[in-house]
């Protein structure tokens, strides 16, 4: 059954927290593509207005994050018409590196696998000619997930022409796309586009089959799946000459070099034992999760929480109203489980199995220890850090630890920690530009009383300094008045002194 | 108790500590099969009376650390521990010996130290040690198997109802300066393995560790590294040495080797966890088992081995921290 477009929805909300600014004010009528908000460049947070309608109002909304926090929303409200934004495209052929930058950043393209990184920024990492490889990842990042599947089922052609496009301008020497070897139907359509599209293609394009082992669809592990080499720590594929895109990222890409479209929608595979109908569907951004639920025929049974990404990696929502965004590649809906089958949380046992399924080559089991117990400075010198929150430990522990959330609160802890202690910093350095201010005052002040004191002593070594003849007259005439004011004080105070002392007089 | 807080992951494979702990046990039949081949029933009454006693110390003790007791004894970890200590005595041990070993393996060793995963020692080596260093008497002798052939034993048959191992005629032996060919040469096995009853245990044992090495209960880097380690010590010796010393062959088919390597060793709570902390922890393991064989007061040291390496493992984890990603 091929992707159908889910309904136009009552009423969309796109979150702004991350904008700088809107483009339209509230109130007015906007047409579909038309962009509504203005970003920080290089960010890409850039919203379209995915149809024609109302810019109703921003309220605080639920937000699709982990957080469940309600962030200012931006609300449209459909009107029904089909108006759209008269798009100008600029063409594979026609398209500069540089343009190709600018033409993401205003389509608003941002990594559609899960992690949401801005695409602009990957390619502006690259820079013409310094990639030797593009991957386009076509593994699905999670179980369950399929809507890239689906993508690549559908629009193989677009896959591969769009993969032999870019690799053509970033002039990489090797261009992959790497599928699960449980998704047939994408590899044969690919395999099929690949043969087609071939005599047009600048590059030759390798299709990779590769066996499923979670979590490869995540950038660094197909990376090293694909090449035998690794990330830096803390560096970018473009450190090792490889740009990786995820398929429906690089149709975003396509979208906007050939028709000037800009990111106003995704597929979004709704999956889980209590969905009536799970399938994948292309949705508007800003859809609420309630309006995708519905129109999968709604939940069957009780569920615990509804779930945005994958099984492994994806958060609760806090509210059915919260928006499906660029991110949001699944809504995951799972019977509660019976209260009596529910497994217990045993203690760790140290086994290990966790260390064999750690993607990161980390130490889950010595983590937990770390995290458990707050110590911090142990939990990052075994590379806390470095942990993906992929999940594979907890699926893997016989003990049901919760091990991702235990990592989740250190991080977050450490996290806090560092800002108190930059905070601190800054006090500290406050307190010390006070003292330092307080200490160059006084110095001043001191070496101006030093300086009065011998410019004083000066005065007083040149006891008559020259004058004038009228100044010394005026100083006579000064004398002379002080003189008789004296002695009209010094008659003052005897009787001020004689009034003072009656009652001795009295006496005598 | 709780269940884990609503985050992810919302899928959970079906591993449980339970299910490990019950392969263990499961492991464990083809060297209780051993034993009640070659002594009859007796170690079926050895068995049930150390798990009786380990069910009855681990829900005394949790409801005096008011623990919910159900889930704690249902996952087998107390059973593990007290059958392992029960297979590591001879099955003429009296009951008491078995009573105390058991008690101090799960009430001091594994509860005083916090309990399931918390333990610093193995708790059956611990209870072992305790009962070995206290009744010494009790735990040398072996009973000379009901179907064997005690003529064939003649020489070094103590009694007419119990026998020294081959460890302990190797120690005496070389400590009334006889070449150690003589006490491997006294019960061969097949032809082949150098010594009769405790190489059918030994396979016994080897036949359990293939199991947990086949269902993945354990990994294969502490049975490998501690094997070869002993293997690589004893062949340097006794190709050195041979008069005075064994061969590889004979350390690795006697005593506790085969047990100590995919059994005991290989408790995950108290070995290090490290993949190559795990391979120094174990081959140091096969090291000092054959240091205490050779020059030790002990005729065998995979118990003393096994407990002085639990107390390296913290050390072993700290300096063996595996390269993270992109390191």
């Amino acid at each position: 059954m091929p992707v159908q477009r889910l309904a136009i929805p009552e009423r969309l909300y796109l979150p702004i927290s991350g904008v700088d600014s809107l483009t339209a004010s509230i109130g007015d009528r906007v047409i579909g593509g038309q962009q509504l908000t203005n970003s920080a460049p290089g960010n890409s947070a850039i919203w379209h207005a995915p149809v024609a309608g109302r810019l109703v109002e921003v309220v605080d909304h639920p937000a699709p994050h982990v957080s469940g926090q309600s962030v200012p929303t931006l609300v449209l409200e459909p009107d029904g018409s089909d108006e759209m934004v008269d798009y100008t495209a600029l063409g594979w052929s026609g398209v500069s590196f540089e343009e190709l930058f600018a033409v993401v950043e205003a389509a608003g393209i941002i990594g559609m696998g899960g992690a949401g990184f801005p695409t602009c920024l990957k390619l502006s990492g690259a820079g013409s000619g310094m990639l030797s490889t593009l991957i386009i990842n076509g593994v699905e990042c999670e179980p369950e997930i399929s809507c890239d599947d689906m993508l690549m089922r559908e629009q193989s052609d677009k896959v591969v022409a769009a993969t032999a496009k870019l690799a053509a301008l970033l002039q990489v020497d090797k261009a992959y796309i790497a599928v699960e070897d449980d998704c047939p139907q994408a590899l044969s359509r690919l395999a099929a586009s690949i043969q087609s599209v071939k005599e047009i293609a600048v590059s030759a394009i390798e299709l990779v089959k590769l066996p499923i082992r979670y979590p490869s669809g995540s950038e660094k592990q197909l990376i090293e799946n694909l090449l035998g080499k690794q990330v830096p720590k803390g560096g970018f594929p473009s450190d090792i000459g490889v740009l990786c895109l995820n398929v429906a990222t690089l149709c975003a890409v396509d979208d906007a070099v050939t028709q000037g479209i800009p990111l106003m929608s995704r597929i979004v595979t709704v999956t889980g034992d209590a969905v009536a109908k799970p399938q994948n569907r292309r949705v508007l951004f800003g859809t609420a999760v309630a309006d995708l639920l519905s129109s999968c025929g709604g939940l069957i049974a009780e569920v615990d929480d509804l779930v945005m990404g994958g099984p492994m990696m994806g958060f609760a929502l806090s509210s059915p109203l919260t928006p499906i965004v660029k991110t949001s590649n699944c809504i995951l809906v799972q019977r509660a489980p019976v209260l009596g089958k529910r497994r217990p949380i045993m203690p760790c046992i140290r086994c290990g199995d966790c260390v064999d399924v750690c993607p990161a080559g980390l130490l889950p089991q010595q983590l937990y220890w770390f995290a458990k117990s707050g110590e911090h400075d142990k939990a990052e010198r075994h590379n806390l850090f470095d942990c993906i929150e992929c999940g594979a430990c907890a699926y893997v522990c016989p003990s049901q630890l919760p091990l991702v959330h235990y990592y989740r609160v250190a991080k977050s802890e450490i996290r806090t920690q560092w800002a108190q202690l930059i905070k601190a910093d800054g006090a500290r350095e406050r307190m010390q530009a006070r003292d330092e201010r307080l200490e160059r005052r006084e110095q001043e002040a001191a070496e101006r009383r030093l300086r009065k004191r011998s410019q004083r002593k000066i005065s007083t070594d040149n006891a008559e300094p020259p004058m004038s003849a009228e100044v010394k007259a005026a100083m006579a005439r000064a004398k002379k008045l002080q003189q008789a004011g004296a002695s009209e004080t010094s008659e003052k105070s005897v009787l001020a002194d004689k009034s003072t002392t009656p009652t001795e007089s009295a006496r005598d | 108790m709780a269940s884990g807080p609503h985050s992810s992951p919302y899928l959970h494979g079906s591993a449980t500590v339970s299910r490990v702990m019950f392969t263990v046990l499961v492991a464990l039949v083809p060297v209780v099969a051993a034993y009640f081949w070659l002594w009859g029933v007796s170690i079926l009454s050895q068995l049930a009376l150390a798990a009786i006693t380990a069910l009855i110390a681990e829900a005394t003790i949790l409801v005096l650390r008011k623990l919910p007791v159900r889930v704690a004894l249902l996952d087998g970890s107390a059973l593990v521990t007290a059958l392992l200590l029960a297979l590591c005595l001879p099955p003429s041990a009296p009951p008491w010996v078995v009573v105390i070993g058991v008690l101090f393996a799960i009430v001091v060793a594994k509860h005083l130290y916090g309990g399931l995963g918390y333990n610093l020692f193995n708790p059956a080596m611990a209870g072992y040690l305790v009962v070995l260093i206290a009744f010494p008497a009790q735990l040398t002798l072996w009973p000379v198997p009901d179907m064997y052939d005690i003529g064939a034993e003649a020489g070094v048959v103590v009694d007419s109802t119990t026998m020294a191992t081959p460890l302990d005629r190797l120690r005496t032996g070389r400590l009334q300066g006889k070449p150690a060919a003589e006490a491997m040469a006294a019960s061969p096995l097949l032809g082949i393995f150098p010594n009769g009853v405790t190489t059918i245990l030994a396979l016994a044992w080897t036949a359990g560790g293939l199991l947990l090495l086949a269902t993945r209960t354990i990994h294969w880097r502490i049975p490998l590294a501690l094997l070869l380690s002993l293997g690589l010590f004893a062949g340097i010796c006794g190709w050195l040495n041979p008069t005075d010393h064994a061969g590889w062959l004979f350390h690795l088919f006697s005593g506790g080797t085969m047990a100590a390597a995919f059994f005991i060793a290989t408790d995950p709570v108290s070995a290090a966890t490290t993949p190559r902390g795990q391979i120094i922890y174990a081959a140091g393991i096969g090291l000092l088992i054959y240091l205490i064989r050779g020059w030790g007061g002990y005729p065998d040291g995979v118990a003393f081995a096994v407990l002085l390496m639990n107390i390296a493992a913290p050390l072993i984890d700290y300096f063996t921290i595996p390269r993270a990603y992109g390191e």
